[in-house]
């Protein structure tokens, strides 16, 4: 598509290729757990044998919230979040800043409490830091290890989400540099490799799986390293240079919309009926509820809604917390709406895919897979091509077990978390099960040939035996996933046993391999 | 809906993929396969555009995403599978509708058995009601018949007795003077 000469072609492989080659071991793990990563409420659900997860706010709610705040020191009235979480609860978050030794920083300090949707009872508390709290339920820990190893390899921060940010970028440099290379791009795109064994074939598997998920590997790479630089390196820089190192006041500023304070002290108005007018003026029920200066005449509440019927940007609304009076759409950033704000409004949509339920998810999905397929054959690629230097030929090695150990491995963190969740131990175990799958898969890795061959099988054995797994430890069953209507769980069995079967199937069949025309002499 | 509008979407794009591969020139080149006289690439591309120019005329911006994130992947799908491919898959295919095809005629082949056989039982149980005591008339004459064939074997084996006496001398008793 690019005309370029001999020389620059050649820095433009050599970009290319070392900066795929350099990284490619941590960005095909980054990119194949955001496949997975994308399903994160689903395993969630599905590892603690089905979960009703409300996708909305359910239930009265103002008479808990007058009860809890009554029971809270007024000074956590600051800020007061209220979202669904699960088996009909709701979760009521009173916040406030402090100071958190640990980091320096000033944080959101909070007093959270899980309250029983229907009846208002309070079933449990907790208080910290906002940080630290959410995820020391153990039934989470799949779900969150997974997220965790996705958004920063399970590096402590901010470390890890420097990382994953540059690994984003790496992963831009490679396709755009990927697509000055390729001259015919548009020409080769129904060209499939011939598989006759050789490089060339190589190439192209890979060159055609790059060229169809190019625009998509640019976007999911842009919008993953504006994530991880964002929180890690923008906000922190912002607020040094412009807030005296204090983020809560820039994310305060930016994405709240400013009001004139009046501390004077008024009852909130009737919470249940802005739910009432939010939902209908938006057709769906609020997802989120954030309560600002609860108890005074300033208070407001902003209701967000997810995203409408066939939209990509979500929607939230602003009431005056006193009169209950609508005030408008809240924007991302900033006061009014603006291009700025609905593009970055986007990025949260066009990154994790679930923008419009199962349709989208599963079509994050297939594009994180694609991916992943691109970056393993171009490191395989890369490797083949010097397979007479011993040094890159272990690197050779390397590349097969990381690309088969990984699901190992990740399978393995799941096994692991089965057989602990009855004694409730484990956020410890899921990431060190994980550990012991890798190493196990070194082992094996360096001591046989055909890496892929021998993983194979191994991989469709746990694909196939982790929802009996599931089952003998204390797992829903299926007629009990039936009677409650869990789809979830039922769905991801199937999958996984169907994924096995096919593993198995197909896994091992040898690639047929053309025949070579055979040249006839001429006449 | 809008997972449904997607994918419609993709299933009409899909359907323009599957053409434009089988029509590329390039790829025909490549696995020495005959070019095609007829060719409608325009009308192709055309149906593989139109999808989503249908979604963005009807607003609904998310099935758009969808669509174009799932083209990404069907198209890569699509492009992906040599003609050898799809020729162990077509024979794959075609040894199943052969198999199937088996089982259909000899499993028709039974049932067209069956269904006449028991056509003629109604016919039977007419024959029966018109004519009464036909059943009694039968069994009677398969009594005869069985009388008759017990008769026919006594004579049999009388006459061969008589055969048998006449050849063989008579036996000499002890103390008889011949």
């Amino acid at each position: 598509m690019i005309a370029l000469d001999q020389t620059r072609t050649k820095r433009l492989v050599a970009v290319h290729g070392w900066s795929g080659t350099v990284l490619g071991l941590l960005l095909y793990a980054v990119v194949l757990t955001g496949a997975i990563a994308v399903f994160a409420n689903e395993i969630g659900t599905w590892s603690k044998g089905g979960e009703n997860r409300a996708s909305a706010v359910e239930g009265r709610l103002h008479k808990p919230l007058y009860d809890l705040a009554r029971s809270v020191d007024p000074s956590f009235h600051e800020e007061i979040m209220i979202r669904p979480a699960g088996d009909h609860r709701l979760r009521f978050s009173f916040q406030r800043h402090e100071l958190n030794d640990e980091t320096g920083q000033i944080e959101d300090y909070a007093k959270v409490f899980y309250v029983d949707g229907a009846t208002g009872e309070t079933l449990s508390t907790e208080t910290g830091f906002l940080r630290d709290l959410g995820g020391r339920n153990p039934g989470d820990a799949l779900e969150r290890f997974l997220v965790d190893l996705h958004v920063r390899l399970y590096v402590p921060q901010p470390w890890g989400l420097f990382l994953t940010g540059v690994l984003g970028l790496a992963m831009m440099v490679a396709a755009v540099s990927g697509f000055m290379m390729h001259r015919h791009l548009l020409r080769d795109l129904f060209t499939a490799p011939r598989e006759r064994g050789l490089l060339s074939d190589r190439r192209d598997r890979h060159v055609l799986a790059a060229a169809w998920g190019l625009p998509f590997s640019i976007l999911l790479a842009f919008t993953g390293a504006f994530f991880s630089f964002a929180i890690s390196l923008g906000l922190p820089i912002v607020a040094m240079v412009a807030f005296g190192g204090d983020q809560e006041a820039i994310i305060e500023r930016v994405l709240a919309v400013p009001q004139s304070e009046n501390p004077v002290a008024a009852p909130l108005a009737s919470l249940d009926y802005i739910v009432m007018d939010s939902t209908k003026r938006t057709g769906k029920a609020p997802v989120l509820i954030t309560i600002e200066n609860y108890g005074r005449d300033d208070a407001r509440v902003t209701t967000n809604h997810g995203y409408a019927q066939g939209a990509l940007l979500p929607i939230s609304l602003m009431f005056d917390g006193h009169t209950r009076a609508f005030l408008g759409e809240k924007p991302t950033l900033g006061t009014t709406p603006s291009t700025g704000s609905a593009a970055v409004s986007l990025m949260g949509p066009l990154h994790f895919g679930n923008f419009s339920g199962l349709a989208s998810k599963t079509a994050w999905f297939a594009l994180g897979l694609a991916m992943s397929f691109v970056v393993a054959t171009g490191m395989q690629l890369w490797v083949k091509r010097r397979a007479e230097d011993p040094r890159w030929r272990q690197f050779g090695t390397i590349v097969e077990i990381t690309v088969w150990g990984l699901p190992l491995a990740l399978l393995g963190s799941a096994v692991a978390f089965f057989i602990m969740l009855p004694t409730g131990n484990t956020l410890w175990w899921t990431p060190f099960g994980f550990l012991l799958a890798a190493g196990a898969a070194i082992w094996i890795g360096l001591r046989t040939e055909n890496v892929s061959g021998t993983f194979q099988p191994i991989i469709a054995a746990l694909c196939i035996g982790l929802p009996v797994l599931r089952h003998l430890t204390g797992g829903t069953s299926w007629s009990e996933a039936l009677l409650e209507g869990e789809t979830t769980v039922l769905t991801i069995d199937i999958l996984l046993v169907i994924a096995g079967l096919a593993l198995l199937r197909y896994g091992t069949t040898p690639r047929r391999v053309a025949p070579e025309p055979v040249l006839e002499p001429a006449e | 809906m809008t997972g449904l509008l997607a994918f419609l979407a993709l299933a009409v794009s899909t359907a323009a993929l599957l053409y434009l591969r089988v029509t590329d020139p390039r790829r025909r080149r490549v696995f020495n396969l005959p070019p095609l006289d007829r060719d409608r690439p325009l009308l192709a591309q055309a149906a593989l555009w139109l999808p989503a120019v249908g979604l963005i005329l009807l607003g609904n911006l998310a099935a758009l995403v969808i669509w174009m994130g799932g083209i990404a992947v069907i198209g890569w799908a699509v492009a992906a599978a040599t003609p050898n491919t799809v020729v162990v898959a077509r024979e794959r295919f075609d040894a199943l509708r052969v198999e199937s095809a088996k089982r259909y005629v000899s499993l028709r082949a039974g049932l067209r058995l069956w269904l006449r056989v028991l056509s003629t039982i109604p016919a039977q149980l007419r024959e029966e009601a018109a004519t009464p005591g036909q059943s009694d008339r039968i069994a009677a004459l398969e009594a005869r018949i069985a009388e008759l064939e017990t008769l026919l074997a006594g004579r049999s084996t009388s006459e061969s007795d008589a055969a048998n006496t006449a050849k063989s001398p008579p036996l000499a008793i002890a103390g008889s003077r011949p």
